[in-house]
């Protein structure tokens, strides 16, 4: 009967012992998750900014390709980046992602597929030596990707 | 000979008229189009429109969160029931330069009348010509759902004497044009520092940190610093990069701007660069200020 109480208080303890164990985990894994995306979007940043540099003439033609080359291939990434659970609601401190984003997705999603629309032709003019037309594809990307998601769901102004 | 002067009196007369009517027709489209311009500088759409919800033009905006209560942008169109049809233009300038209504009653400081009092008389002018030009749309908005006691008007008697100083802004002396231009798009037209500038506890803006951000914004916005601080402001940042994020909304590192900034750059997009070169020269001549603490 001890033996039987005994083990039972030791399941017990090994269930929330468990419990507790993946919750942090899961929580560490949130946090992880915020911080790649914060650095993905950093890496978008940068090659929006070299290919602006290069609208303006003040970057080269083959940086600018890759940038946008680079933007084509994270383009299909950027939904996994936001999994439920990660939003200002959960992580106040740590995201400046609106609860919203995690419940429009169908929203998210459309601004993303103009984005790529966008960057395609963007590509496409860089390619071409395009550089005027490259600084006005960055900008419909800006409008319809990048600027309409951040203007609708992030707190921070910039 | 009578008949062929009173043809030529008749001639003339029409001409005059049509001449007349003509002018009058142009200078009412121009007062319209500078009127749009500066809506377009001063993000009317931005409290007025529920883009979210695909409003219309003008119509009403979406719930406005505030520690005061929520508001809710009203219908500014020519609807007569339910918008400003029934205002007249000294309704209009009376709520813009004194911030009363058009019965006469103080109107809540969510309605940024503190900066749009430094607008010029010609300005206000065009903005009442602009949207009595536009689609007129009967949408009932509904009444501001303030916190108690925020809701009781008269209680503004006492804020407007500690935060409102009326009348149109006077240019520095000493400072150039441009400068000039660029303080009174900012100041009055574009009315920076109501979300760029922190408030205190009764909700007026706390000007010792003037531009230097403002963590618990409306709507939950964080705006940043933009004074020329170098480490939390703009101080790195050239004239062209402000010219660049009021044209594109991109800032210097290639981030797109977010909140309620996104929907600014909408309407500093459509200015003329001459105009965001003017704002970008006043933004950096703020003196530096660290962030405002949350």
């Amino acid at each position: 009967m001890n033996f039987l109480r005994t083990g039972l208080v030791a399941a017990g303890v090994g269930i929330v012992l468990v419990s507790g164990v993946f919750g942090v985990s899961a929580q560490a894994s949130k946090e992880a998750v915020i911080k790649e995306r914060q650095e993905f979007m950093k890496a978008q940043g940068g090659d929006a900014k070299a290919v602006s540099d290069y609208a303006k003439g003040q970057g080269d033609q083959a940086a600018a390709q890759k940038a946008a080359e680079d933007l084509i291939a994270r383009a299909p990434k950027i939904m996994a980046l936001f999994p439920a659970g990660t939003s200002t609601t959960e992580f106040p401190d740590k995201t400046k992602a609106k609860p919203e984003l995690f419940t429009e997705t169908d929203k998210v999603k459309a601004m993303i597929t103009a984005m790529q629309a966008d960057q395609t032709k963007l590509l496409e003019a860089v390619k071409a030596g395009n550089a005027a037309g490259a600084g006005e594809q960055l900008g419909a990307m800006n409008k319809d990707g990048c600027g309409a998601c951040h203007g609708a769901y992030r707190t921070k102004s910039s | 000979m009578a008949r062929r002067v009173l043809a030529l009196l008749i001639l003339t007369a029409l001409a005059a008229t049509g001449g007349w009517s003509f002018s009058a027709f142009a200078a009412d489209d121009a007062a319209i189009a500078r009127g749009a311009y500066l809506a377009a500088a001063g993000d009317c759409t931005g409290c007025h429109t529920d883009k979210k919800a695909g409003g219309a033009l003008l119509a009403g905006g979406r719930a406005l969160p505030t520690p005061f209560g929520t508001f809710y942008g009203p219908n500014i169109t020519p609807d007569k029931a339910t918008g400003i049809g029934k205002w007249t233009a000294a309704d209009f300038h009376r709520a813009m330069r004194e911030g009363k209504n058009e019965h006469g009653s103080f109107m809540f400081p969510a309605f940024p009348y503190t900066s749009f009092t430094n607008l010029t008389d010609a300005d206000i002018a065009d903005l009442y010509a602009y949207l009595q030009s536009i689609p007129a749309v009967a949408h009932q908005m509904p009444g501001h759902d303030m916190k108690m006691p925020f809701g009781w008007r008269p209680l503004l008697f006492g804020w407007r004497m500690l935060f409102f100083k009326e009348g149109p802004l006077q240019p520095v002396a000493g400072q150039s044009d441009e400068w000039n231009r660029g303080r009174y798009l900012a100041e009055a037209v574009a009315h920076c520092q109501e979300c760029h500038t922190p408030r205190n506890l009764l909700g007026g803006l706390d000007r010792r940190h003037a531009y230097a951000g403002d963590p618990h914004g409306a709507d939950k916005q964080d705006a940043p610093n933009i004074t020329s601080d170098k480490k939390d402001g703009l101080g790195d940042w050239k004239e062209d990069d402000i010219v660049d994020l009021l044209k594109s909304g991109m800032t210097p590192d290639g981030d797109s701007v977010g909140g309620g900034m996104a929907e600014v750059v909408e309407g500093t997009g459509k200015l003329t660069d001459a105009d965001r070169k003017a704002i970008a020269v006043y933004i950096k001549s703020i003196p530096p200020l660290p962030k405002t603490p949350k």
